[in-house]
């Protein structure tokens, strides 16, 4: 069995006083693996985010189902739902929502603290993830003094210790430069290596190209896939390059 | 540009920030309001132009004085909080190409409407509270005269000046700021990373030290005098220790709970902790500015309203009948004085005026000083003796003593054990000493009211002679010592009468002429009350009948005196009020000002919390409960201020002769609880902007 599978899924807004429907999933299916490293691309408005959101248990579908292990996430009950998140994903943003209030290992042990773990636990945990993520030197610093670049490894960090079943990456390499982005995106290779399953949204090829599959949709359908196999980086990439221009160029003669 | 482009955009801008201009207008109106009504009532013309009423354009004018600064300090704080606030839209407005000129045309015209609005607005709201104001005071004054409105252009005028004054102060320094910096600067004002706020431990340590030493005055103060010595002291004390409270001292006790790792590393310490640390070095400056005027509010007005409660005590205690007549005499005359005739002449003088007698009664004490050393009191200090004989005590009192010959009651607050020695003598040479010494019978409750003699201080220590040979001679003995620093030896004749005041007042008017009640005698002569001292000095009363030698007579009416403490206490009162008043709507400003400003920081850092994982009804209880911390601190640190600060007004409140210690703290503690509640409302309808903001 897939570790989570989406089934027929559907979103469909409707604005507050009953204009117009936009639908921003039409009907969307796919699975993930345990240990597998997926990158969902696709242009703005095509539905990632909202698809992101519903994987991330921050928004409920109209229809369709997403399984986790098993468990309907969609069919959880609200009091549950921030736990359940909490336990089970990691969330990595664009622009590292790290609270300046807190110090860079503050930020890191939020969600522990969240689930009550005594601070023994906190540091034991740390301990490795830091060490991996080369953030041990910037731990007692806050989020103002450091760079883009470690502001994401800091968030990822916060991502990876609770031990979720799934990290979701949102456009992580968005706000980043080409060194930070390539830095990271090996980061999230090596922790993927490590047998972390990893689900990343992305319009970035060079993100997506580091990705064992890509998942393409546009206007809220799954619209094409690849899988990298044995391909290099540059391989993939000169694919995915490819598989892009047939998205928009197909896309404008269904017009 | 054509040339009505900044004027429209200036009213355009107003009208889109109004969210901050209004509350803005409103605290420019109703200074400008409060400061137009005390020039105006400052400047009334129907008072009449008697002695007691004489306070009043005093006390108004530190009441102006006082708005007038509050004023400054607080349109200048509103104002470059909305420049703070405005700090990413006048960037935007530069980086689209308009140069620093035209930015200070576009502010030049956003100031002259805002005084435009908020000046004759306010002066135009002031003179519609004037009459009620001028009613209230009148009221709390005891006058009874009908007054006339009118407005005072005067005051007026006076207003606008100085309020435009501080508009353009205050628009000189949004222009300064502005050409200070780079458009990009101001296009990210809003949003520079916020540094951690830093232990600072000098500050911490001076706030501990200067609030512990105000508090250590306000609780060991030894009597009025010193209180009043040390009183702006302590304020002062107090008014820094507050800032660096809420500066240092929180910022020092939060690090110290965040390096508690098992205290800190839970869920609800970890979030309001660390945002505390954040919120106060935001606020601490605001906050104790709140605090501190709340402490002004609370003790102006629960002092003011104790003396104004307690002006009938104080009346009496000054002037313990309806008609009191004051002679001080020489007890070793070759004529003696004769009290008992004095006071057959004061009655048959009543009987004149047409009035009944209710009671009559008459005392004599001698008043000494002295200082209490080494088991002896010594001429000269700052207790007060007071000495009179068994047979008057009771008719005072209506307690029986008797003392044997050589023997003395004391107060209760006595220092003597078993013997008491008075000691007389004068430094320098050719001094000549006498002593007296006393077995001691018993105590006495010294709760004793003594005309117009207990009027400085409740600290009198009273000295219960068997009769009057023996007060004769500890005068004697004083004297011999002393001489021309000798203390008076002193007679009160207390006449209680059947009539209205202005009967009483006349009476004791015409009580003071020794011709009309028919005694001899010379001396200084006439009346005297609260405030005003009315005498005639070294005349000679031929034409009646002998009551002995006397070196000063004077009368005082009890009624007399409770319309002039009235008129001077409820003069106070108003003032108290007043600038409560002013002062509150100064706190509700800046609370709502804080609100806005916490809602526009915390909405992101909501957004954060509830992607990471915190359920929304978490992170609601969480800064629902620093955003109570923060906006009830202040209050519950003005009432512990207020409540230190109890003890130093009770003593204070000696030196007008009010010694109602129950009045006061009764007065404290419901000033307490009604400002407890109103800020308390005001909290919460601010609050609701807040969640406007943040939800």
């Amino acid at each position: 069995m897939s570790m989570l599978e989406v089934n027929n899924l559907k979103k469909i807004y409707q604005t507050r006083f009953g204009g117009n429907a936009v639908q921003a999933l039409t009907n969307v299916s796919f699975s993930v693996e345990q240990g597998e490293y997926l990158a969902i691309m696709g242009e703005s408005g095509s539905g990632k985010t909202t698809l992101l959101n519903i994987l991330a248990a921050l928004d409920r579908p109209t229809s369709g189902e997403v399984l986790l292990n098993g468990r309907n996430i969609t069919a959880i009950p609200d009091r549950e739902i921030c736990a359940f998140r909490r336990d089970n994903l990691g969330f990595v943003f664009q622009d590292f929502n790290l609270l300046d209030t807190f110090s860079v290992q503050d930020n890191i042990f939020l969600p522990l603290v969240l689930a009550q773990k005594p601070f023994a636990e906190m540091r034991a945990r740390l301990q490795p993830i830091a060490e991996k993520l080369r953030i041990e030197d910037i731990l007692q610093k806050f989020p103002y003094e450091i760079s883009g670049g470690q502001k994401q490894r800091a968030a990822v960090a916060r991502a990876l210790i609770t031990h979720p079943q799934l990290v979701l990456a949102d456009e992580p390499t968005g706000a980043l430069d080409s060194r930070a982005t390539d830095e990271l995106l090996q980061l999230l290779g090596e922790i993927n290596d490590d047998g972390q399953t990893i689900l990343m949204v992305t319009h970035s090829t060079k993100a997506a190209s580091h990705a064992r599959r890509v998942l393409f949709i546009k206007d809220g359908e799954v619209f094409h896939q690849l899988y990298r196999a044995n391909m290099s980086e540059q391989a993939m990439f000169a694919k995915i390059s490819d598989t892009l221009t047939r998205l928009q160029t197909e896309g404008e003669r269904h017009e | 540009m054509n040339r009505g482009f900044y004027p429209r955009l200036a009213a355009r801008n107003l009208k889109t920030n109004r969210q901050f201009y209004i509350p803005y207008l409103l605290a420019l109106a109703g200074t400008a309001a409060a400061f137009y009504i005390l020039c105006a009532l400052a400047g009334a013309r129907d008072l009449p132009n008697q002695l007691r009423y004489q306070y009043l354009s005093m006390f108004l004018f530190i009441g102006l004085f006082v708005v007038g600064l509050f004023a400054v300090i607080f349109l200048l704080y509103s104002n470059s909080f909305l420049m703070k606030r405005r700090a990413r839209e006048l960037g935007l407005y530069n980086v689209l190409g308009m140069d620093k000129r035209n930015l200070s045309a576009m502010l030049f015209w956003e100031t002259l409407y805002a005084a435009l609005i908020g000046i004759p607005g306010g002066i135009a709201l002031g003179i519609v509270l004037q009459k009620l104001m001028t009613m209230l005071l009148f009221h709390l004054m005891g006058y009874s005269g009908g007054f006339s409105f009118y407005v005072s252009g005067l005051g007026a005028a006076v207003t606008a000046g100085v309020f435009f004054a501080i508009l353009l102060l205050a628009l000189l320094r949004n222009l300064l700021r502005i050409r200070m910096q780079n458009p990009v600067a101001l296009l990210h004002g809003g949003e520079t990373g916020e540094r951690e706020p830093k232990t600072r431990w000098f500050l911490t340590a001076l706030g501990v030290l200067s609030l512990g030493a105000g508090y250590f005055i306000a609780v060991t103060a030894k009597d009025a005098l010193e209180a009043l010595s040390l009183y702006f002291i302590a304020v002062f004390l107090v008014i820094i220790g507050t800032y660096c409270l809420f500066t240092s001292v929180s910022i020092f006790i939060l690090k110290a709970l965040r390096k508690n790792k098992r205290y800190y590393y839970q869920t609800q310490h970890f979030i309001s902790v660390s945002g505390m640390l954040y919120r106060m070095k935001r606020n601490a400056v605001g906050l104790a500015n709140i605090c501190i005027l709340s402490t002004m509010v609370l003790v102006m007005v629960s002092a003011t309203l104790s003396l104004y409660l307690g002006t009938n005590d104080a009346a009496s205690s000054r002037c313990p009948a309806d008609v009191c007549a004051i002679v001080r005499y020489d007890p070793g005359a070759s004529d003696p004085f004769q009290p008992d005739k004095m006071l057959a002449a004061l009655q048959a003088g009543v009987k004149k005026q047409g009035l009944a007698l209710k009671s009559a009664r008459g005392l004599r004490f001698l008043r000494l000083s002295a200082a209490w050393q080494d088991g002896v009191y010594l001429s000269g200090g700052e207790t007060s003796l007071c000495a009179l004989t068994a047979a008057d005590y009771e008719v005072l009192t209506g307690t029986r003593v008797s003392p044997g010959a050589g023997e003395v009651y004391v107060s209760d607050s006595c220092p003597a054990q078993d013997t008491l020695r008075l000691r007389f003598e004068l430094s320098g040479a050719g001094s000549r000493p006498a002593e007296r010494q006393y077995a001691v019978a018993g105590r006495i409750n010294s709760s004793v009211g003594l005309g117009e003699s207990a009027a400085v201080s409740s600290d009198d220590v009273f000295l219960i002679l068997p009769d009057g040979a023996a007060l004769d001679d500890l005068w004697q003995a004083q004297h011999g010592a002393l001489g021309e620093y000798g203390f008076d030896m002193r007679y009160e004749g207390l006449l209680d009468l059947i009539g209205t005041d202005d009967e009483k007042i006349a009476c004791a008017a015409a009580l003071s002429d020794p011709d009309y009640i028919g005694v001899t005698g010379s001396g200084d002569v006439g009346t005297q009350s609260a405030f005003s001292h009315d005498t005639q000095s070294g005349k000679s009363y031929e034409s009646g009948v002998s009551v002995g030698e006397w070196s000063s007579y004077q009368t005082a009416c009890l009624a007399e005196n409770v319309r002039e403490m009235y008129a001077v206490n409820g003069g106070f009162l108003f003032l108290g009020i007043f600038l409560g008043i002013v002062f509150m709507l100064g706190m509700v400003l800046i609370i709502y000002y804080k609100q806005v400003a916490e809602g526009f920081e915390d909405r992101a850092r909501f957004q954060i919390m509830r992607q990471v994982g915190l359920p929304s009804r978490e992170i609601r209880r969480s800064v629902n409960g620093q955003i109570l911390v923060v906006f009830f601190a202040p209050l519950l640190v003005a009432a512990v201020h207020a409540a230190f600060d109890c003890r130093l007004i009770v003593m204070l409140l000696t030196l007008f002769q009010l010694q109602n210690v129950t009045l006061t703290l009764l007065c404290t503690a419901g000033t307490l609880v009604c400002f407890a509640a109103l800020y308390a409302a005001v909290y919460a309808m601010t609050a609701k902007v807040y969640y406007k903001l943040v939800n």
